[in-house]
């Protein structure tokens, strides 16, 4: 595995240009390829990452490596915006991707590429998911569908996807050792 | 604990996982925010974690951010840390002018006071003429002027930075700028050296290449003006750039500015070409330089103009 850089966001909270411009070099492409797939059009996915990474500059403060990698914050980062956005616009974009057995549904646990730890963990937990409950997981979290939209697509029960979800996180989270009650 | 607690916790359990994935209505979310204000623990961001660890376990190949949109961030990021430093800013600003109030405004304030007017003065008359603002760079070259508020030298590094008039970039053979005495030659870079480092630290600096515009003077120009907007810095690379008569007439850059009133474009500087094949010359902006749309050379009479006549505009490079 490729070495772990050291963490540019406590030099970002300080606000030195310089780590700025690391922290997008590092993240840009994660950050951008993540909006787009939320985002209903290349200009809301635009608008989506100047958002995420003005959140960046104002959290950077609050990144704690102790707790996680610097990746999966920037992440959360991304991911909480885009979901807020997706709440408050209500209308849902035409998303591209196929029913289940669609190729681009299946893409595939890539482990390849944007190693991190938490990634490599949460990897193996879902290779020991049964393969439908991974790809409505995939379905929800990397292409951001409702759980509305992934039973219209899959024809699985609206209760049953919310089950796999769930389950599948519980699982991950589990793995992640973060259990907290 | 009380099957009620234990409900609760449940139900804090269901939302936290459902928030995670986006599964939440607002109405959902207002039970969730209903639910933190009566209820003793905080929920954590343990679900989030998971999410954002699965996503990057699974997700799809990534495409590189759009270079315009890296620039409208880092533009973001240097508002955002300017509004941060500002009272700090602020104060070492006061500083710096009761340190050197005297000889600042004994030497410059006169010039910049001159040079406003005067602009103010033109801006009025072409105003007049023009009748209405141009959408587009339209190469109608007047200084934009200084206000107080604005001037380079109120930014983070006031040492570096200061706005004055001074001699034009002297260019020697090989493709360096002679610098203005021996012991600041041993130290600095060379402006060739330097706009390396700039391209090499700053991806996403913007380069652009000349194009002739039309003057004789700039036929077969070649190279390309780089500038980064988060140092404000910035280099001019010409090849074939023809040697000037410096006691007659000089180049002078022009830098059309999308946050400004485009028929007053900053200027850029003076400098001479001494006819080396290739030379490298610094920016020297005389105000910050938010969104470039263009660049433009022009020659004019020695020492450089505060509204150009855009009689002889050399090479252009537009930004897009």
């Amino acid at each position: 595995m490729e070495p772990v850089p050291e963490p540019v966001l406590p030099d970002v909270a300080r606000g030195e240009r310089a780590a700025v411009q690391r922290c997008m070099a590092r993240y840009g492409a994660l950050i951008w390829s993540i909006a787009r797939r939320f985002s209903p059009t290349a200009a809301d996915a635009e608008d989506a990452t100047q958002e995420i990474f003005l959140d960046l500059w104002r959290s950077a403060a609050r990144f704690d490596a102790s707790r996680g990698s610097e990746r999966v914050f920037v992440t959360m980062i991304a991911r909480r915006r885009l979901i807020d956005r997706m709440r408050s616009q209500k209308s849902r974009r035409e998303h591209e991707v196929g029913g289940l057995d669609d190729e681009a549904a299946q893409v595939g646990i890539d482990a390849r590429i944007d190693r991190c730890a938490e990634a490599d963990i949460a990897r193996a937990a879902l290779e020991e998911l049964p393969q439908e409950q991974r790809k409505v997981i995939q379905l929800s979290i990397v292409d951001g569908l409702s759980h509305g939209e992934i039973a219209a697509r899959s024809g699985l029960p609206l209760g049953t996807v919310k089950t796999l979800i769930r389950r599948g996180l519980i699982r991950v989270r589990q793995a992640l050792g973060e259990v907290r009650t | 604990m009380s099957v009620g607690n234990e409900l609760e916790r449940a139900r804090l359990l269901e939302l936290a996982i459902e928030r995670s994935v986006g599964g939440l209505s607002a109405a959902e979310l207002q039970d969730l925010e209903r639910a933190l204000g009566s209820a003793s623990a905080q929920i954590d961001d343990s679900f989030e974690q998971a999410a954002a660890a699965a996503h990057l376990a699974l997700r799809p190949p990534l495409e590189p951010l759009p270079r315009d949109l890296a620039i409208r961030i880092a533009d973001d990021a240097d508002r955002h840390y300017a509004a941060l430093r500002a009272p700090a800013l602020a104060q070492r600003r006061r500083d710096i002018e009761r340190a050197t109030a005297v000889p600042r405004w004994f030497a410059y304030g006169g010039w910049i006071a001159a040079a406003a007017s005067f602009v103010a003065f033109v801006g009025v008359l072409l105003l007049e003429r023009a009748g209405r603002a141009s959408a587009e760079p339209d190469l109608t070259l007047v200084a934009q002027p200084a206000a107080a508020s604005e001037a380079v030298d109120d930014v983070a590094e006031p040492a570096t930075q200061v706005e004055r008039p001074g001699p034009p970039e002297r260019v020697a053979r090989g493709g360096t700028t002679e610098r203005p005495d021996a012991a600041a030659a041993s130290a600095a870079p060379t402006p060739a050296e330097a706009r390396a480092a700039l391209l090499a630290s700053q991806p996403f600096a913007l380069r652009r290449n000349w194009s002739s515009a039309g003057d004789p003077s700039g036929r077969g120009v070649t190279g390309d003006v780089v500038w980064d907007a988060r140092s404000q810095t910035g280099y001019m690379r010409f090849v074939g750039l023809r040697r000037n008569d410096a006691a007659r007439e000089q180049y002078q850059l022009w830098i059309f500015d999308g946050r400004r009133d485009q028929r007053y474009p900053v200027d850029g500087g003076v400098f001479d070409a001494d006819g080396s094949d290739e030379i490298v010359v610094p920016i020297r902006a005389r105000l910050p330089v938010g969104t470039p749309l263009a660049f433009a050379v022009t020659l004019e009479r020695a020492g450089g103009v505060v509204v150009s006549e855009r009689e002889r505009v050399v090479v252009i490079a537009r930004s897009s």
